[in-house]
């Protein structure tokens, strides 16, 4: 069995209300929604919370997926929407005078060995670099490019997620790759 | 195909998310295209790079219970509702407010004319009084 033949058969089970699927589901995906939500927002904390509000938000509406796309590309479509609420509000948040940015090294730690410290630095510079180049995309290019790069959609999928024309997500990569070209130029 | 959509494609051709016609038309460009050779090599270099970057995270070990937390807090209605009743709740309120603010003043006015009714009543007879003094006064001195 395929991952999507996989997907459609925990959802025709969670809609019976097996308990047991929908753990499954939680599990083979718990990674992705996590590590997606976390190149989104940059926050280890608010990745998680958005992550586990898209899971509960499957859970509760489950019944209203009518299985026309894949399973993935409607909860990438639910993640993508949380994420953009997010933003929203922290855009509006960060004009309160006691708000403070939590995107720090501490709430978006980098993990790697600890045998040679050395490498560790540059390392840990490289994809400090590489984060910031990441993070400074536009919004929907960040988007597609996380969704391509990092979590290996097709573009059509990506498409379906977005609700846009193939064209507008090659083009929005493009424009990605090429910004992040022009950011790493030196870093390479 | 120009050299500007041949560059597009070959961002999905890196990543094999291709139909076999345009990666076959893309190959044969490449091979006399130096410009979009030297792009391709850079994306290459570029993607490779965010690639050796990129660790993919773990979540918490408490995630799924927190998934299913979740679950049971939406499930009682309460944090589901309270925010969009918030605004609506206020307005509400801020209309109570003024109405009850509206009726008391309006009550008070009433209190005060009720509870000093005799009172008023007499300044009244006595301002007659007085007018009618007066006209007495005149009176006189008329006839005088």
């Amino acid at each position: 069995m395929d991952g999507m033949d996989r997907d459609s058969n925990l959802v025709r089970k969670i809609k019976n209300g097996s308990d047991r699927a929908f753990r499954e589901l939680v599990e083979r995906y718990q990674k992705t929604a996590f590590s997606f939500c976390l190149h989104l927002t940059g926050n280890y904390d608010d990745a998680q919370d958005i992550s586990q509000d898209a899971f509960a938000k499957v859970y509760l509406k489950i019944k209203g997926f009518r299985e026309e796309s894949l399973f993935k590309t409607w909860f990438f479509k639910i993640i993508v929407n949380l994420c953009r609420n997010y933003h929203r509000k922290k855009r509006f948040v960060r004009f309160l005078p006691l708000y403070k940015e939590e995107r720090d090294a501490e709430k978006y730690p980098i993990l790697m060995a600890k045998d040679d410290v050395e490498a560790n630095v540059i390392n840990r510079e490289r994809i400090t670099v590489v984060r910031n180049a990441v993070d400074n995309l536009p919004s929907r290019q960040k988007e597609v490019f996380v969704m391509k790069h990092m979590e290996g959609l097709k573009i059509s999928e990506i498409a379906g997620v977005l609700n846009c024309a193939e064209g507008t997500v090659k083009a929005n990569l493009f424009k990605a790759v090429n910004n992040l070209k022009e950011g790493l130029k030196d870093k390479r | 195909m120009r050299c500007k959509d041949i560059k597009k494609e070959l961002i999905c051709y890196y990543y094999g998310d291709i139909n076999e016609d345009v990666r076959k038309n893309l190959e044969t460009h490449l091979e006399g295209c130096p410009d979009c050779n030297t792009f391709f090599k850079e994306i290459k270099e570029t993607l490779q790079t965010v690639d050796k970057s990129a660790e993919r995270q773990s979540p918490d070990r408490r995630y799924v219970q927190g998934v299913y937390e979740r679950i049971e807090k939406k499930k009682g209605g309460f944090p589901l509702f309270i925010p969009r009743l918030v605004p609506v709740t206020a307005l509400v309120l801020l209309f109570v407010f003024l109405g009850l603010s509206r009726y008391k003043s309006v009550r008070r006015e009433k209190d005060i004319l009720l509870q000093n009714y005799e009172v008023i009543e007499r300044m009244t007879m006595l301002e007659e009084i007085e007018v009618l003094e007066v006209l007495d006064i005149l009176d006189a001195m008329e006839e005088v």
